[in-house]
């Protein structure tokens, strides 16, 4: 184990420990195309953010940069006080404080939603095999799905498929959750069910980063709703603010678009 | 060793001037990232060849097919840019000091010293190995393969029309061993020639004079030849030297065909030339004129000139990169024991391959290689490719930047953490 002086910030700025997340000039290019572009973002402990904007916007891409699926180029990226660039130590310590919910859900299709939600507990967190597995339980009775942990994923709606992948990010305790469009790959009858269930973990003051294009869900739990277009944050702004009166051109037209 | 061997001899026509008598070079910056996609890489195409499906990934980390991510010695380059800038591209051939140089490198790296009346010129391993096999077996003869193991040789024994034989190694103690009753069962059985991969490829094991002798003493009672693909053997890792399968006795050379290249160790394998010793006459002949009856002994013009340069001057860059190589093997070690749960490494003793042990976990993802390439965006490769013995493994290319290594390595670990 590498020691707790490694962790120490090298640039002039202090990390301010009171934010889950921070972003600082953050790019991220894919070849030639430039991803990210310049993002600059905080995020108390316990704020709730939605992040939307048109397709190809980087918003994905930007989540994915703080469990470190993706990796940033320039800039930092420091959660829980910990900056992601200087040591690979680490991300186990990000990682393990982080959750991810993606939008096609990522279940093993051979193992059962119990199986699924035990499998991180047992393999990273080395428990005991009924111990995961009594955990998993708990948060399956929790996003209501409890009588289909013996059920393979092939089985299940798409709408209990993502929320046994909520239940499955759940098991691993994390402190900040990081969601990836949960309902856009369900049918509009499925989604009411999820968005419950997230609202829900809203209300728990777990800290939360949501990209969605779900505006009732903004309008009800998100603390500020983040606004990208071509890799840039454009705007941030209140729900309230976003949705009746934004400040950019650009979240007007996006709004126009989704809200018709 | 640091040294460039026999720099006098050395000093020849075909050396940079630059390059001859240099001791000491500049260090070699291995963290620089090269974007490779320009020249067609078939590794960050992240596809075989042009018949093969290519792995998707907007952002797929290559870390697969065994090339390095490294320019070769400076003095390769600089006498590589000159001939290139020459633009008369005509027939070359292979002097006998070329043959001086193989010697020499062998001599001062390996000590052995292969007479060079016994060294034939070659386009590439794999050809010569398929020649050899052609020439001198019959189709429907065995060749005993050792697995896991490189995968073309399943392919050079079968697409050339002889019966596969396999003889799984043991793994004790996450490294390999022989199984040699096993071998002699399949060598009694009929086998007429045994494909040997030293040191071996996937898990980079370097096997002793010990194991070796075993294996002769077997294919000698048999009447069995040995071919031996020596194209790991330079980047040495452990305290295991490289032993030579011809050098352990007579009876061993008279066997053997010891196959060499450079390209593995510099970084070469675009610009592809080989060595086979050969020391038994009769078969020599008859190889040498069954690779001639197919075309395969005129030089290319940059191959040639790319293994004689980088025998006779690429010494202290090898030691450098040996040094950069040994560090990520360190790292790959150190990271998985804390963060990549379900992973074993196991060190090599040469090569700059790591097999990595992720049987259990592979069983549970339903398949390691594309959980890794789907949701780590890491491509490695599967250890099925390797034959028997190799599912549940993956093996990971570490003959890249460290910041590259690391990036794969993270991203392996988040993936494992969000299962």
């Amino acid at each position: 184990m590498m020691s707790q002086a490694m962790y120490t910030a090298t640039k002039g700025t202090p990390y301010n420990q009171a934010m889950a997340v921070e972003l600082r000039d953050v790019n991220k290019w894919f070849g030639s195309f430039h991803a990210l572009k310049n993002i600059n973002l905080s995020v108390p402990r316990g704020q709730r953010i939605v992040v939307c904007g048109p397709s190809g916007s980087g918003k994905s891409t930007m989540i994915r940069c703080i469990n470190h699926l993706e990796q940033h180029q320039s800039g930092e990226v420091i959660v829980n006080g910990k900056a992601l660039t200087e040591d690979l130590r680490k991300i186990d310590e990000v990682r393990s404080n982080v959750g991810m919910v993606f939008q096609h859900f990522n279940l093993f299709s051979h193992l059962t939603v119990l199986e699924n939600c035990a499998l991180a507990p047992v393999w990273v967190r080395k428990m005991p095999q009924t111990a995961a597995e009594e955990l998993a339980r708990h948060y399956l009775e929790r996003v209501r799905i409890a009588e289909k942990a013996d059920s393979y994923p092939g089985q299940l709606s798409g709408g209990q498929q993502q929320r046994a992948a909520i239940a499955r990010a759940l098991c691993m305790n994390p402190k900040i959750m990081l969601v990836d469009e949960p309902t856009s790959a369900l049918d509009p009858e499925m989604v009411k069910g999820v968005l419950d269930t997230m609202v829900s973990l809203a209300g728990e003051g777990m800290t939360m980063l949501c990209v969605t294009h779900e505006m009732g869900f903004a309008r009800e739990v998100a603390d500020r709703v983040v606004f990208m277009d071509r890799g840039e944050i454009v705007e941030t702004n209140t729900p309230h603010q976003f949705f009746t009166n934004s400040r950019s051109e650009r979240a007007r037209q996006f709004l126009a678009q989704i809200l018709k | 060793m640091a040294q460039i061997p026999g720099d006098k001899q050395m000093a020849c026509a075909d050396t940079p001037k630059s390059a001859v008598g240099q001791r000491n070079i500049a260090e070699v910056d291995f963290d620089q990232i090269h974007d490779r996609q320009q020249f067609g890489s078939v590794k960050w195409a992240n596809q075989w060849d042009e018949f093969s499906p290519r792995v998707e990934g907007e952002d797929l980390l290559s870390l697969w097919t065994a090339d390095m991510d490294f320019r070769a010695p400076e003095t390769v380059i600089a006498r590589l840019r000159e001939a290139a800038d020459h633009g008369i591209y005509g027939y070359t051939r292979r002097d006998p000091r070329h043959y001086e140089i193989v010697q020499s490198w062998f001599a001062h790296r390996h000590n052995w010293s292969p007479k060079l009346e016994t060294l034939l010129p070659a386009p590439a391993i794999m050809p010569s190995v398929a020649a050899i096999l052609r020439t001198l077996t019959k189709p429907g003869d065995g060749v005993i393969v050792q697995s896991p193991v490189y995968s073309p040789y399943f392919e050079v024994v079968q697409g050339n029309g002889r019966v596969l034989l396999t003889n799984r190694l043991r793994l004790q103690n996450n490294r390999y061993e022989l199984d040699l009753e096993d071998f002699e069962r399949l060598a009694a059985g009929g086998a007429k020639a045994f494909l040997l991969c030293n040191p071996h490829n996937p898990a980079g094991m370097a096997w002793t004079r010990e194991e070796l002798a075993a294996l002769n003493d077997i294919c000698e009672r048999h009447g069995i030849l040995v071919i031996s693909d020596d194209i790991h053997c330079d980047i040495r890792l452990s305290d295991r030297s490289h032993i030579v399968f011809s050098s352990i006795s007579d009876d061993a050379a008279d066997k053997s065909f010891i196959c060499t290249a450079p390209t593995k160790t510099f970084n070469l394998a675009g610009v592809p030339s080989a060595t086979i010793s050969v020391a038994n006459r009769k078969r020599r002949e008859t190889l040498l004129a069954a690779m001639q009856a197919s075309f395969m002994v005129n030089a290319n013009f940059f191959g040639r000139l790319a293994l004689e340069v980088a025998y006779s001057s690429g010494a202290p860059w090898l030691d450098q990169l040996t040094g950069y190589v040994a560090s990520n093997i360190d790292l790959v070690c150190e990271f998985a024991g804390e963060y990549l749960p379900g992973i074993t490494p196991m060190r090599p003793d040469a090569s700059f391959l790591v097999w990595l042990d992720a049987r259990a976990l592979d069983r549970r993802v339903g398949g390691i290689q594309k959980f890794f390439v789907d949701r780590a965006g890491v491509n490695l490769y599967d250890g099925r490719v390797y034959g028997p013995g190799g599912e549940g493994f993956i093996r990971l290319n570490v003959g890249c930047p460290r910041p590259l290594l690391r990036r794969g390595l993270e991203r392996m670990s988040s993936a494992l953490a969000s299962m």
